[in-house]
């Protein structure tokens, strides 16, 4: 029968099925480096044959050159998976409302003005500071200055660009400036002739018509001599991009006794590999200052839980959604996807609940919680939080399912035949002829349907006599169920309500058959049909609601289940290894943790009722005595199920010995970490909205991510002087390698590296730099500074200095100090009222305080209060 | 009205499983002045580290109540909220944080600002912060009644801080916070006699306005001169030993701490 809801149904389905093919890559050149791409990204932007030439140049190069060594570990990034190109043209058709909610409340958060956000948000608009922008222009053009986006340069200064581009950074300088020269897209131009001291600092974002900072960035600054700029890059709001990988190179000239300052402050939200290039020449008696700041947040893993059902990561596009666990109510949501890459060829660990199974890197963060023995008891010893895969012992898994997916609709039997026939009128002719229909059905899967399939799945056969031609001349579906089974009543009361005929009974009783070919059709097209040895659960049923989930796999339990209530857990036996994994499948979907057990997998003889027969082996899978199948199973089972005494339904709320109680639709359980693979398996990551975390085949688990930076300093002419002063806050499970290097190459010339790092929740900020001083570069003066904070034990730091001195007459000073959040400054900062949280906010701004205070006024603002949203978590 | 009271009922604590305090009685009514006199390591830095709740300090027995609500499960920043105070002997110091941030935090916690405390403030830009101006006036004030430079505000929290300095800043604190009690931890180390003065004046203007009630907790006499208490208490041993009036400053400034030793000696024998 057919209800408006049907109708609104109906509307659904047809718009999610759109949706899905709706995302291809259209948009998007073909995966992969190519010239082919080389020449389609020059022809759109309608380039002079040398920048061609340079590009291909540049291509030829990077396919020859070795994978860098310096800094992380990058052996698993394959080039061709990513995608080089993506044309402009979805990205700035993007309005506000698409901005995902979790990148606006951040926003908001973070108070940057509307006309901002749009802009960094990627959604193309009109800058309200339009006249500024006006004004300032004015006021360059008068001075000389040069300050346009990467494209108009190359059309309007060819000379300029030419005589500069990659002079600092050589296309052979490493594998990643190869690369984005063959692809640059974006980036700024800036030129400052001789004598101009630029008191405004040129800021990336008043070029309103250029492209946002482009997943190729591409900057040259030019700094003539006794000229002075400072040019500020990117902002402290989250980079909103599709995008997996990022190489920028920005290279700079400082002239004779000029002044140059680049200052970054990225809070990547999705990007993957970042790893920029960035330095500068400096010539005599110059100063470069590089001041870097490096925020953000990213994702990992293998299989996931979608509204359609389980899903390899893989097949997910961006937009989707996935599930998640919402920590704050404790409950489990949809949340959109911001992001995906593929991470390379991996060596992975299963880890695993019984038949929740995940296979992940060693670093993939998952829910549990972590003990800490040496903190006063008053406070707590144990913690939520996210452990590393390869330290895992206990995880917090889903015991719950969200009611997701929607009734699936059936695929209704023909009731046309169509027959060949012959008359007197003309020779042979086809002929359609309509059956009444003999089924009363629904349009859409129903709790009592799937009853019945789920009992079919065990119990049910299927017999078809071909007929002449082709088609079936006969048939009949049975359920083998003797008269004194429990699920017999049931099972003629669900099939009274779609067949009109009663069944008949084989003679000893054990079978009930129905005939007809519309019936067993039915049985057939949702994809139920096979052999005790080839029966399968489909696919669809994976995304049904959770009541049809459960209602089915009710089903098979009163068909081949059995409860032994010494074991209080429910048993199923079967020949059919698969059809186990894939009701262990459903059951982890429902937030169950089935087990299975092989009892014999050999072929052997066995003895039933007399008769001798070979037996295929033998499989269980256990479950557990979930109450939420009381209102689907059979009146037996359900009586049997009650037996199971309370004491054995409990679910393992509480973390250790604490107080510490989980929400109800989760569950602490032990689980088992393997060794690694023996052989590299290909990974991919997710990052999602809000919290970041998802489910994946039962377990919850995190993002992770890593960051490279080396701003670079050379100093080329006497006593010139660089300065580098980075920071990096690695939240949640991120790694940043940051650091510095600055190369000495004449006498007396002078560097300062300053290097802070803040690491938070399994975070990790390493700090790699290199001070290289040069034969004959006397009196080279160098000191390296790096200071880090960790904000709980979980965190890491790491510090690699290299010094490549060669020169005697030159001084050379590394410091660095770890220091934690102290007991007493906590303490002190709390006695004055302030909440735990905002006083630890207040300690790592005060640790900030030398970075920030070189900021500009709006950016020391947002940084602070970046700071705050990083320690409640709610950042990414 | 009655008036508020702070209640400390047989608290015994232990520092590393050490027993420190072993069963401190004491009750402060708002507009009394106690002051808590012992010789050095008796317990008494504890008792107010206690009270405020340091993470440090395990409370074994006994409890600690403001008008009969128990502080014991309340971190220090609710504690402080309930109304106390705790002007510490050494003050640590935050680097990067200046004192006008932090004062301008603190002073705004404590009032109940907070982006849910302002309903349409969300997204706001510091609408957890009382409003720069009004906050400032009033800072203004009660610097100038410190004594103390306006460009001691850009200086970062105790960093540097003289003893003079750390002890006004204390003092400047307390005056933002307006506390219901306030727990004074030898104030007068490090001061000289000026400062003693300007601080102790402050104190005692502070208690008339607020009715604050004070615990002087002081090794010496000398801060007693400018703060007098209308009760004094001797500590020994994790316990106060005599309690009694004013006068009791001037038998323990004659006789000395051996006097106390000999006394509890004597006691035990």
């Amino acid at each position: 029968m057919a209800t408006p809801h049907d109708d609104l149904r109906d509307l659904k389905q047809q718009q999610r099925y759109d949706f899905r093919t709706e995302i291809d890559y259209a948009h998007q050149s073909r995966r992969g480096l190519g010239e082919d791409v080389v020449r389609s990204i020059s022809a759109l932007k309608n380039e002079p044959q040398w920048m061609l030439d340079f590009r291909l140049k540049a291509l030829d190069i990077f396919n020859r050159m070795p994978m860098p060594t310096w800094g992380v570990d990058l052996g698993a990034l394959d080039f061709e998976e990513f995608y080089y190109f993506m044309r402009a043209a979805p990205e700035k058709a993007r309005t506000w409302d698409d901005v995902p909610d979790a990148i606006k409340d951040t926003f908001d958060k973070l108070g940057i003005p509307e006309a901002e956000r749009k802009f960094l948000a990627g959604v193309e608009t009109q800058m309200d500071s339009e006249a500024v922008y006006s004004s300032l222009k004015a006021e360059w053009e008068r001075h000389g200055i040069i300050f346009v986006d990467m494209d108009t340069a190359v059309q309007k200064y060819p000379d300029l660009v030419q005589k500069y581009i990659s002079t600092v950074v050589p296309i052979a300088d490493n594998k990643f400036a190869a690369l984005n020269s063959a692809f640059w897209s974006g980036g700024s131009f800036v030129y400052v002739p001789a004598g101009v001291n630029v008191e405004i600092p040129l800021q990336a974002y008043f070029r309103i018509n250029a492209q946002s900072l482009g997943q190729f960035e591409r900057t040259i600054i030019i700094v003539e001599n006794g000229s002075s700029v400072h040019y500020i890059e990117g902002c402290t709001a989250p980079q909103y991009t599709t995008a997996a990988l990022h190489t920028g190179v920005i290279e700079i000239f400082v002239g004779k006794g000029a002044q140059a300052r680049y200052t970054t402050i990225q809070n990547w939200s999705t990007n993957v590999y970042n790893l920029v290039t960035q330095r500068a020449v400096v010539e005599e008696d110059g100063a470069m200052a590089w001041v870097d700041g490096n925020l953000g947040c990213l994702a990992e893993g293998s299989t996931v839980t979608t509204p359609t059902g389980l899903r390899p990561i893989e097949a997910l596009e961006v937009g989707d959604e996935v599930l998640s666990f919402d920590e704050a109510s404790g409950q489990f949501v949809f949340r959109k996807v911001l992001a995906k890459r593929f991470s390379g060829y991996q060596r992975v660990r299963e880890v695993s609940c019984g038949e929740r199974r995940l296979r992940v890197t060693d670093n993939h963060p998952f829910y549990s919680y972590i003990y800490m023995p040496e903190r006063p008891r008053k406070l707590g010893r144990y913690q939520l939080a996210y452990v590393r895969a390869d330290q895992l012992r206990q995880a917090i898994v889903p015991r719950r399912s969200v009611d997701f997916g929607s009734p699936c609709p059936l695929k209704m039997p023909e009731v046309e035949t169509t027959f060949i026939s012959r008359n007197q009128h003309s020779d042979v002719f086809e002929a359609t002829r309509e059956r009444a229909s003999r089924l009363t059905l629904p349009k859409y899967s129903t709790v009592d349907l799937m009853w019945l399939f789920g009992l079919f799945l065990g119990d049910g056969n299927i017999y078809r006599q071909p007929a002449q031609n082709s088609g079936t001349r006969y048939a009949k579906v049975g359920f083998s169920i003797p008269r004194n089974n429990r699920a017999r009543a049931k099972l003629i009361r669900c099939m009274a309500e779609i067949i009109d005929t009663p069944p008949t009974e084989r003679k000893d009783g054990v079978q009930l058959t129905w005939n007809s070919v519309e019936l067993a059709d039915l049985f057939g097209l949702q994809g139920l049909e096979g052999t005790a040895d080839t029966k399968r659960i489909p696919e669809w049923v994976f995304s049904t609601p959770e009541s049809h989930r459960l209602a089915f796999l009710a089903g098979y339990i009163d068909a081949d289940g059995t409860l032994p209530i010494s074991k209080r857990r429910i048993l199923i036996k079967s020949v059919n290894l698969q059809l186990l994994q894939d009701v262990a499948r459903l059951a982890v979907t429902l937030g169950m943790t089935p087990r299975i057990y092989t009892e014999f997998a050999e072929e052997r003889q066995v003895v039933i009722m007399g008769y001798t027969t070979t037996s295929h082996g033998s499989h269980k899978v256990e479950l557990p005595v979930d109450l939420r199948l009381l209102d689907y199973v059979c009146e037996e089972t359900k009586q049997k199920m009650l037996l199971v005494p309370n004491s054995a339904l409990k679910q393992h709320r509480h973390i250790g010995r604490s107080n510490i109680e989980l929400p109800e639709t989760v569950e602490v359980v032990d689980v088992l970490v393997g060794e690694p693979s023996s052989s590299d398996v290909p990974t991919w990551d997710i990052e999602v909205e809000g919290t970041g975390n998802f489910v994946a085949e039962g377990f919850i688990v995190h993002n992770s991510g890593i960051t490279m930076k080396y701003p670079a300093v050379v100093l080329k002419g006497p006593r010139a002087h660089g300065e580098i002063l980075s920071i990096a806050f690695a939240g949640d499970n991120q790694h940043y390698d940051a650091g510095a290097k600055a190369i000495h190459l004449a006498p007396y010339t002078s560097s300062l590296i300053t290097s802070k790092s803040i690491s938070k929740g399994n975070g990790r900020a390493d700090y790699r730099g290199l001070v290289r001083v040069a034969k004959g570069a006397v009196g080279a003066h160098s000191k390296v500074t790096c200071d880090a904070l960790l904000l709980d034990p979980q965190s890491r730091t790491d510090t690699y200095p290299y010094m490549d001195v060669n020169e005697d007459e030159s001084h050379i000073e590394h410091e660095a100090t770890v220091s934690k959040i102290s007991e007493d400054q906590l303490f002190y900062l709390m006695s004055r009222g302030l909440p735990e949280k905002r006083a630890a906010a207040m300690i790592v701004s005060g640790f900030l305080e030398p970075f920030v205070k070189e900021l500009p006024m709006e950016y020391a603002v947002e940084l602070n209060r970046l700071i705050d949203l990083q320690m409640e978590g709610s950042v990414g | 009205m009655e008036p508020v009271t702070l209640e400390i009922r047989d608290l015994h604590v232990n520092v590393e499983g050490k027993a420190i305090l072993k069963g401190v009685n004491l009750v402060v009514k708002q507009g009394e002045t106690h002051a808590l006199m012992g010789p050095n390591g008796s317990g008494k830095s504890t008792l107010s580290y206690t009270l405020m709740g340091h993470p440090h300090y395990e409370v074994t027995q006994g409890d600690i109540l403001i008008n009969g609500e128990s502080l014991l499960p309340l971190p220090p920043d609710e504690r402080a909220r309930r109304g106390l105070f705790l002007a510490m002997q050494y003050p640590v110091s935050v680097p990067g944080v200046t004192l006008n941030t932090f004062l301008h935090a603190a002073t705004s916690a404590m009032r109940g600002y907070s982006d849910k405390a302002q309903p349409g403030a969300r997204g706001r830009l510091n609408a957890h912060l009382i409003p720069f101006r009004e906050f400032r006036k009033e800072l203004n004030e009660d610097l100038e009644k410190l004594k103390m430079d306006p460009s001691f505000l850009q200086r970062y929290l105790n960093e540097g801080f003289s003893g003079g300095e750390k002890k006004r800043a204390e003092v400047l604190q307390m005056a933002l916070l307006k506390p219901k009690f306030a727990i004074l931890d030898e104030t007068d180390s490090g001061l000289d006699i000026d400062a003693i003065r300007i601080v102790s004046e402050n104190i005692n203007r502070l208690q008339q306005e607020l009715n604050m009630g004070i615990l002087v907790i002081t090794h010496y006499q000398r801060l007693l001169n400018y703060i007098y208490p209308q009760f004094v208490h001797i500590f020994y041993d994790g316990r106060i030993f005599q309690s009694g009036d004013a006068s009791l400053v001037d038998v323990l400034e004659e006789k000395g701490y051996d006097w106390v030793k000999d006394e509890v000696a004597a006691l035990r024998s």
